[in-house]
């Protein structure tokens, strides 16, 4: 099991710990690949897609994941991209709307129409064909979101630079970084689709990354770190305290995570299973990350002067 | 602080507790009143304004037809933004358009609270046909088309002389049309404005007449801004850039599945009560005080997220009011934590409490304004989700501020008034491990 050495500083610890350093590289240079090469797969939020909706009555809607399972299966013989399936209803009509990624041709479509009919034994008139749907999301919904973020990060350095010094500047931007790519990768490299919840989400991995990182700086602050030559001192006592507070935080999400997957309707559980994920990422992004790239770049900062103490 | 006055600050936030925590979960009828249509009240949980995700939402689809000339992609974005701000001037937070097929748009309008919600919206963009004003009755010899329009707006001003405030809608005329109808209306006479065919009101030129291009309709009925700005809403459907025609529109049931709303409320009971165990468990008296002090915190945020119009709760909304939580139960930990540690260091109860107010006000205020922070910068993105947890952890935070330093710092002196000596009952333990 990995254990952190709160004696040692972020570089001694990760230098002697290569394995996990490769282990990280690789999932970020395997996500990279992918994302650039085949590229991210996204939902139905931010791709165009198509629709194809069926008209259920209330006993089959009972049995509703049969259902939408067979008609996934008969999609996927089409080579449509199944997505996901709702259930609108429309006054006495109850419509079990299918949605996938790949719009099939009108030949196809029609073939799919019959399959439904002859193996959910509907009235044909209940199926209703595809029609290809643009994107919930705005074109530049999604680059908005990232917008916000790189600002979030960018006004947290700046702040961390005026208040701490360069290297709690870079600690937060360098940690931003790597966790939010971290948490893209294992998207791409499990071919999972994400949608606008996945950016929703980073938001808050980022905002708790440098809400982390800012408390860890204020305690080696308050501990006089600035005055005082020896970096690994300063830095394991603040992790110590880094480590009870992220730990708090991270668990805390976690149960927010199960508290929401035992509770939420099916659309719901695999965003509940990603906020477990999102913690256990920023908890990697401030025990390891943050103290890592402070490490390595305080021995490049100026020691501020220290402040005449107040009698 | 008096032992007695303690006590006694504590029963009445005991009681102001209970009445905000009946008002934020129970509906009823004021009593003595007769008609209980009129006289319900009506909790702040229900008064919380819900995305499509979770709650009903009317869809409406129309088919879009295609101008002769001009950019049909840059027409339809144009289409949709209009749509979309009317309604939202109207007062419906959550809408989302989308593209459906090669000329269709799929509008879907959440947080219905009734039937005549979805009512209004019909009335309101159900039918959008292009405006049009005409001499006469016939709307075929129209002098003005959607096109001559520039602006429409709902505007008021107090009238000094009657000591009251007159709402009135100002239609203003591209330049090029100005001068035409000022010389078209100059002898008085009547205005027909129609949408399509059907004729939707009449304006005495007489009375109303026209200012640098501009006309000013006045009505009794225009009691408020709300009505005025419907009106001026009414009337800019009639301007779209895109003809659209209504294919068919129904109420549709929540995202996320019927109930998804009540699964989320339990959801939110689930880890509050998770959260209280934990604090209780762990401090003991002073968890007790924690949890009173984070009820406050929740009838709090909930009276003010279902107070400010713009609010709209959806999922992303719900993730942020349970990370505020989280970071409100942090807060309050690591004011206890400290205080733990200075007592542990020889310092009698209310100094450890005093020494750790002060060491972790700094924390507490920029932790808290960072969250503020990125809930306002979330505000400004064009996202619906990232808007709703922008919302809620801008308000929450700014809230956890004023709870945990104000609030709770009350709290601890009421209880320092009831005990100031025995810091078992807080599981504080002189000489014990640090925090």
């Amino acid at each position: 099991m990995l254990k952190r050495d709160f004696s040692k500083s972020g570089v001694e610890y990760l230098s002697k710990n290569k394995i996990a350093i490769i282990l990280l590289a690789a999932i970020l240079l395997i996500g990279t690949i992918l994302s650039i090469v085949v590229g991210m797969p996204t939902n139905f939020e931010l791709a165009p897609h198509s629709e194809f909706s069926i008209s259920i009555n209330e006993e089959q809607r009972k049995n509703i994941q049969t259902y939408a399972n067979s008609v996934k299966s008969i999609l996927d013989s089409y080579e449509a991209k199944y997505d996901s399936y709702s259930i609108y209803d429309e006054g006495d009509n109850t419509k079990l709307v299918i949605r996938y990624l790949s719009p099939l041709s009108d030949s196809n479509q029609e073939r799919v129409n019959n399959a439904v009919v002859e193996q959910l034994k509907v009235d044909a008139s209940a199926v209703s064909g595809h029609v290809t749907v643009g994107k919930i999301a705005r074109d530049m919904d999604y680059v908005y979101t990232i917008v916000a973020i790189l600002l979030m990060v960018l006004i947290a350095s700046i702040f961390a630079f005026a208040r701490y010094n360069g290297a709690s500047a870079m600690a937060i931007i360098i940690a931003s970084l790597v966790s939010s790519w971290l948490y893209l990768s294992i998207f791409a490299i499990l071919r999972l689709k994400i949608g606008m919840s996945i950016f929703a989400l980073m938001i808050i991995l980022n905002a708790l990354i440098i809400y982390s990182s800012l408390m860890l700086f204020e305690r080696m602050k308050n501990t006089n770190w600035l005055f005082n030559s020896n970096f690994d001192s300063a830095i394991s006592d603040a992790n110590k305290y880094n480590f009870k507070r992220n730990t708090f935080i991270a668990i805390a999400l976690a149960v927010v995570g199960l508290v929401f997957i035992l509770f939420v309707p099916s659309p719901l559980k695999l965003v509940s299973l990603n906020i477990i994920y999102l913690a256990v990422v920023m908890l990697f992004a401030t025990l390891y990350v943050v103290p890592f790239v402070w490490s390595m770049c305080i021995t490049h900062c100026k020691p501020r002067k220290a402040k005449p103490t107040k009698e | 602080m008096t032992k007695k006055r303690s006590i006694c600050l504590f029963i009445l936030f005991t009681i102001i507790l209970v009445i905000s925590l009946v008002a934020c979960f129970v509906n009823f009828t004021y009593p003595l009143t007769i008609n209980s249509n009129y006289f319900t009240y009506s909790n702040f949980i229900s008064n919380l304004r819900l995305g499509q995700d979770i709650s009903n939402s009317l869809r409406i689809t129309y088919r879009t037809q295609s101008p002769e000339d001009g950019n049909y992609n840059q027409l339809l974005n144009s289409t949709i933004d209009d749509l979309t701000q009317i309604l939202q001037s109207a007062g419906y937070t959550d809408v989302t358009i989308s593209t459906y097929g090669e000329d269709a748009i799929v509008m879907n309008v959440a947080n219905l609270l009734s039937k005549e919600n979805s009512d209004d919206i019909i009335n309101l963009v159900g039918n959008p046909a292009s405006i049009s004003f005409s001499l006469t009755t016939n709307p075929d010899e129209a002098i003005i088309t959607r096109q001559d329009i520039d602006t429409v707006e709902a505007t008021d001003y107090y009238d000094t002389t009657v000591g009251e405030h007159l709402y009135y809608v100002s239609i203003k005329f591209k330049d090029s049309k100005k001068d035409y109808i000022a010389e078209q209306t100059k002898n008085g006479g009547n205005i027909y404005i129609f949408f399509g065919n059907e004729q939707f009101t009449t304006m005495d030129m007489g009375t109303t007449g026209i200012e640098n291009g501009y006309i000013y309709i006045n009505s009794d009925l225009f009691t408020s801004k709300q009505v005025a700005t419907n009106y001026a809403n009414r009337i800019k459907t009639g301007m779209l850039p895109l003809e659209l025609t209504k294919l068919d529109s129904a109420i549709i049931t929540p995202t996320y599945g019927v109930g998804a709303n009540l699964f989320l409320l339990i959801a939110m009971c689930v880890l509050l009560l998770v959260g209280f165990v934990y604090l209780i468990v762990k401090y003991n008296h002073f968890g007790l005080l924690a949890c009173f002090n984070l009820l406050f915190y929740v009838v709090f945020g909930l009276f003010f997220l279902q107070s400010i119009p713009l609010v709209n709760i959806n999922f992303a909304g719900i993730v942020a009011m349970a990370l505020a939580f989280i970071i409100a139960m942090e807060t309050l930990n690591t004011i206890i934590k400290s205080a733990k540690a200075h007592y542990n260091n020889e310092a009698k109860l209310p100094v450890a409490f005093k020494l750790s107010y002060k060491e972790n006000l700094f924390n507490v205020l920029m932790s808290n304004i960072l969250f503020a922070l990125v809930g306002l910068i979330c505000l400004f993105m064009p996202v619906l989700s990232v808007k709703s947890f922008g919302w809620v952890m801008f308000v929450l935070s700014l809230l956890n501020m004023f709870t945990s330093l104000v609030l709770m710092r009350l709290f601890t002196k009421m209880y320092l008034g009831i005990n100031s000596q025995d810091g078992k009952k807080l599981n504080f333990h002189k000489g014990g491990k640090n925090a």
